[in-house]
């Protein structure tokens, strides 16, 4: 929810000031938030099978996925606010 | 330093310098190290790493917002750009420390400090103060 939170307002910032593409890309992330969430809801007792069956809980992957996520909105954000505010 | 094999030394040793600085930033995958902890400290770590995750999605939504629906305020670029250098700060280090965590609990080691919260509080306290006295000297001019 915070991922789709903060794709939509830079999805509203980056149209307004007519940067297309990446408000192509935030909305995107803001859609990518809402799967991740739809996902979680579907397979939330499918968690459960792993901790049962004794395998590692480990979500690397998922892990990475969250933090290249959070780190294209931060960073997309700051050169987008960077590049109006000094070009 | 000793030059590189390449005859542009120098930009070589600083590409292989960059390489070992970036894998220091980005620790390998932890779940090949060690064995498994109990399942609770896993996700408690894991947990705790969304936590950060949270927080630094807000701090970038209240970055945007400063920046883009307060256009009449005189500081809100400086005070947007440093809500967005914090928050992609703390998305950055928040993944490094979720793997130092596991690494450590994998191997059984005593837990890393991380200075990540006194970053935090400390940035957000400055943040504040910063905010305040920018909006007292937008209100008085």
């Amino acid at each position: 929810m915070s991922l789709m939170f903060a794709a939509t307002v830079l999805a509203r910032y980056a149209a307004e000031d007519g940067v297309w593409p990446l408000a192509l890309t935030a909305f995107l992330l803001a859609g990518a938030g809402g799967a991740l969430l739809m996902w979680a809801g579907i397979h939330y007792d499918d968690l459960h099978t792993t901790l049962r069956s004794g395998h590692d809980v480990d979500h690397h992957r998922l892990i990475k996925a969250v933090t290249l996520a959070a780190v294209g909105i931060t960073a997309s954000g700051l050169v987008l606010t960077l590049w109006l505010t000094f070009l | 330093m000793a030059p590189g094999p390449f005859p542009l030394g120098r930009p070589y040793d600083r590409c292989v310098a960059a390489s070992n600085l970036f894998r220091r930033m980005i620790p390998p995958d932890p779940s090949a190290i060690g064995t498994q902890p109990d399942y609770r400290f896993t996700l408690a770590n894991e947990r705790t790493f969304l936590a950060w995750i949270r927080t630094s999605l807000a701090i970038a939504a209240g970055g945007l917002g400063v920046v883009h629906l307060l256009p009449e305020f005189g500081g809100r670029e400086v005070l947007g750009i440093g809500l967005l250098a914090l928050s992609l700060v703390v998305a950055a280090a928040s993944y490094r420390r979720w793997v130092m965590l596991e690494t450590s609990m994998r191997l059984g080691e005593t837990l890393p400090p991380s200075r990540l919260p006194a970053l935090l509080a400390a940035a957000t306290a400055l943040v504040g103060v910063g905010a305040a006295l920018l909006l007292v000297l937008d209100g008085a001019s």
